[in-house]
């Protein structure tokens, strides 16, 4: 969890006996502020380099004004998921909501200061992030020496800044919602649903704004957003007294099957087949012999979930597109199916690398595999071929569903790599690092790239901007294979940490130079005299 | 007296597995009470239920006389929990979970883990996460225990913990329950059990074979060691119930279930290819291995399990409801069974 937090947050350090008691609820305020303090600082401080960087690039005068909210949106629909996952996911998964429990406390106590800190939390840095945007424009204006920013900059703000608070607004509740009842596995898959959707309510929103006139209404154009917050509030108003409130030995069931020796054979997804009255086809069953083929059934066997998580939001996704975006502008539509699909694949790529490396890291399952060492390529080899026709198969079925609902055929190949790309990062940090909030920022600042890059050159330059988009996931990919019997043998010397410290710095490079061209409205691919 | 805890017939499956199969058991006040039993025989879901934190599938449960499902607070400030592998917030240091912790609790909590900190040596400003396995039990432990809880649940609680600290913690077992507190632990480490507990139940296979105060069960068994003139011989089984038989050649040993009858160890002797028969008391670890070896515990041991105010022995006749004499003498087959003629 926050592992440095209490270095941040101040605590007296006299004699226990002489130290004012605290109540209850105020003793549950500072450790939930405590647990949200480090993503709120760090999305903060990344966000204020953002709108600084914005402030000074060159770029167009409509983009200018719109980019910071756009961020402020962005980095808020991020804090409101990390926010959730803070508050409830790791509270479950490390167990300590044990200790919670145990506490002469009623979950509904706990769980409204967790939920009204959260909320609190999330209103407070949005409304940050809206006072940073501002100074953004503000800045744009001192820099480019224009006093006509500032005034369109806070028109635009004061008129917009509500529909994308309803945006993260949504994002947060259903991500809320989704991570205080279900497992990790249901949580990834409806607030990866709600997180596309919010994405694409903003993206198009941008988008709007820049091919149409500026005070286009976008609540207007989109009944079914009042929809979505209509039913997240009902659902809202029934799910929390029914099943977090209320329903104490639901949560309690849900922690003793976390710590129980059964756990594994109690899983959501090992149950569902047989709730489902499905019986364990024969190709899923265990191999007889083979060292590959065990290996490589064991991981289909932990991947399985992955592809359930991608149709539902290519489910999403045909959904959006069925709720107008397509018909009304055909041209800011096929964007968007460029752009979401980008999102989906990178977001299902970002899943396969979690459950390759990382959950067996969860699991303790790696000691296993550390008996074994001298496989650890054909485990790795195992666990990247399932992922890879999967990641395939994914663009296909996105390709064909867009295509069905709007006509339009879009490129799989810039999804796909991302996808790709999302993958063999996520399994290289997985591999560097025990969290996995890093390899998701990974994921989340590729796909974000990928999405603004589209946005300002249109597919097919993003596609063909630079070969490294092609080339660096076959390289983290390859450390990963080269790399396997070294990992799980835990011998790490200076020259494996320096590969692996600048394969990671790679894979934050790229992103981020496309980054800068993207806010500086330069074509990579253009020659450079034109920079 | 009131029962601290009663387990009336409950029952719980996982799938298709018995975690817990019809156990009853009643645990008095200001005792020391241990629960016994190998790895997966459903000791951990007794006490996940007894908190609350599982639902069993029949059977009722109840802690200081309240329901722990529907009285789950009014319970938590009267008890405290370790579980075998605590869970804690790992970026506190040990003063911020003390007094995290102490906000949920009366006035005292505070001082009273001032002292068992010091006690367990522990350090107030290191982080938790940067402590030893054996000092992050520590912690729970004197969290647990600061609050002076009239029931102490304690699952595996010594399992980490140094020698000096494990008798430290067994000591203070003994002197809260003279205190008239009671403490529930279940714990591998039998000889330990052994210096503590005043009550002992055994699990097996989600089925309790045996409950009963620790001195009268250890009455119940004696421990022979038969020594044979020939390894091929074969000899007769005693008047008696026979738990579990090891030992091949020339030394064999036996273990005996229940009072010995009056001269059956001079009639066993009797038989002409015995040598010697030495009688030994039972440690409760032979007694606790025999019960998990017997195949036919199920039956034997059900006379075991004493109910709450009951004698301590001499109930062969509700133990065995369908033998017209229960002394009568099993007989052991080539593997271990037994049966009664």
């Amino acid at each position: 969890m926050s592992d440095s937090l209490a270095t941040s947050v101040r605590y007296p350090t006299a004699p226990l006996t002489t130290q004012k008691r605290m109540s209850p609820t105020r003793a549950l305020i500072w450790k939930q502020c405590a647990d949200l303090f480090r993503s709120f600082v760090v999305l903060t401080a990344v966000s204020l380099v953002l709108f600084v960087f914005f402030a000074w690039a060159t770029h167009k005068t409509n983009e200018s004004i719109a980019w910071p909210l756009f961020v402020a949106a962005m980095f808020s629909i991020g804090f409101s998921l990390s926010a959730c996952f803070v508050s409830f996911v790791i509270e479950s998964e490390s167990r300590t909501r044990e200790f919670l429990v145990n506490l002469p406390v009623t979950s509904q106590h706990v769980g409204a200061i967790k939920l009204i800190v959260a909320t609190l939390a999330v209103v407070v840095f949005f409304v940050g992030q809206v006072c940073l945007a501002l100074m953004a424009v503000w800045l744009k204006g001192k820099f480019a020496g224009d006093v006509s920013f500032w005034g369109h900059g806070s028109e635009y703000v004061s008129q917009y800044w509500w529909a994308f608070a309803i945006v993260v607004g949504v994002v947060f509740v259903s991500s809320a919602i989704s991570c205080s009842f279900w497992s990790t596995s249901w949580i990834s898959t409806f607030s990866t649903a709600f997180l596309i959707w919010g994405l694409v309510q903003v993206c198009d929103w941008l988008d709007l704004f820049l091919s149409t006139a500026r005070t286009d209404d976008p609540i207007g154009r989109y009944p079914m957003l009042l929809v979505a917050v209509l039913l997240s509030a009902i659902v809202l108003a029934i799910g929390l007294p029914l099943f977090w409130l209320r329903r104490r030995p639901l949560l309690r069931k849900r922690i003793a099957s976390n710590v129980s020796v059964d756990h594994q054979e109690n899983d959501f997804w090992s149950l569902l087949p047989s709730k489902l009255g499905i019986t364990t086809p024969a190709w899923l069953a265990m191999p007889s012999r083979g060292r590959f083929a065990a290996l490589c059934w064991q991981s289909v066997r932990q991947q399985m979930m992955l592809p359930l998580l991608a149709f539902l939001a290519i489910a999403v996704l045909a959904w959006a597109v069925y709720a107008g975006l397509g018909p009304l502008h055909y041209n800011s539509g096929a964007k968007m199916m460029q752009i979401s699909l980008t999102f989906v694949l990178t977001m299902t790529g970002h899943g396969f690398g979690s459950a390759s490396i990382y959950r067996d890291k969860l699991n303790s399952n790696l000691s296993f595999f550390h008996q074994h060492q001298e496989h650890g390529r054909e485990l790795l080899l195992a666990r990247i071929v399932f992922p890879l026709l999967l990641l395939i198969v994914s663009a296909a079925l996105c390709n064909l569903a867009v295509y069905l609902l709007t006509g339009y055929s879009p490129s799989v190949w810039l999804p796909l790599l991302s996808g790709f790309a999302a993958f063999s990062a996520t399994l290289m940090w997985s591999m560097a690092f025990r969290s996995v909030i890093y390899p998701l920022g990974v994921g989340l600042v590729l796909s974000l790239t990928m999405n603004g890059f589209i946005m300002s050159f249109g597919a097919e330059q993003a596609e063909f901007s630079h070969p490294w988009i092609a080339v660096l996931p076959f390289v983290w990919l390859a450390t990963c294979f080269a790399c396997a019997p070294t990992w799980l043998a835990g011998r790490r010397g200076a020259a494996w940490m320096a590969w692996f410290t600048f394969v990671s710095l790679a894979t934050y490079a790229i992103p981020l130079w496309m980054l800068a061209c993207w806010m500086l409205g330069v074509d990579p691919t253009a020659p450079v005299d034109a920079w | 007296m009131e029962p601290v805890i009663e387990v009336n017939n409950v029952s719980k499956r996982f799938r298709k597995t018995v975690a817990l199969d019809g156990v009853s058991f009643n645990v008095p006040p200001g005792v020391v009470f241990a629960v016994l039993g190998e790895n997966g025989a459903g000791k951990t879901t007794l006490i996940r239920s007894l908190l609350g934190l599982e639902s069993q599938d029949a059977g009722t449960l109840k802690m200081l006389g309240m329901d722990p499902v529907k009285d789950g607070l009014a319970i938590r400030k009267r008890t405290g929990y370790v579980s075998d592998s605590p869970a804690l917030y790992k970026w506190m240091t040990v003063r911020q979970i003390a007094h995290f912790t102490a906000s949920f609790y009366p006035e005292g909590f505070l001082a009273s883990f001032d002292k068992l900190a010091t006690e367990f040596d522990l350090e107030l400003d290191q982080k938790i996460k940067n402590l030893s396995k054996g000092g992050q039990a520590k912690v729970a432990l004197a969290l647990s225990m600061a609050h002076q809880p009239e029931l102490l649940i304690l699952d595996e609680p010594t399992s980490g913990l140094d020698a000096i600290v494990r008798r430290h913690f067994l000591e203070s077992m003994i002197d809260i329950a003279a205190q008239g507190r009671t403490v529930l632990l279940s714990s591998h480490q039998i000889g330990e059990v052994e210096r503590v507990a005043d009550w002992v139940a055994v699990i097996r296979k989600g089925k309790l074979v045996a409950c009963d105060e620790l001195a009268s069960l250890k009455a119940r068994f004696e421990r022979w060691v038969v020594t044979v003139d020939s390894a091929e011989s074969v000899i007769e089984t005693a008047e008696c119930h026979l738990v579990s038989h090891e030992g091949q050649g020339r030394k064999r040993q036996q273990l005996v279930l229940f009072d010995v009858t009056v001269g059956a160890v001079d009639r066993f002797r009797e038989q002409e290819n015995i040598i010697d028969v030495e009688v030994h008391c039972a440690s409760l670890e032979e007694i606790f291995v025999a019960l998990m070896k017997s195949k036919t515990s199920a039956s034997v041991s059900y006379s075991l399990v004493k109910p709450a105010g009951a004698e301590a022995v001499g109930e062969f006749a509700n133990a065995f409801p369908d033998q017209a004499d229960p002394r009568v003498s099993p007989v052991v087959d080539d593997a271990g069974e037994s049966s009664h003629e």
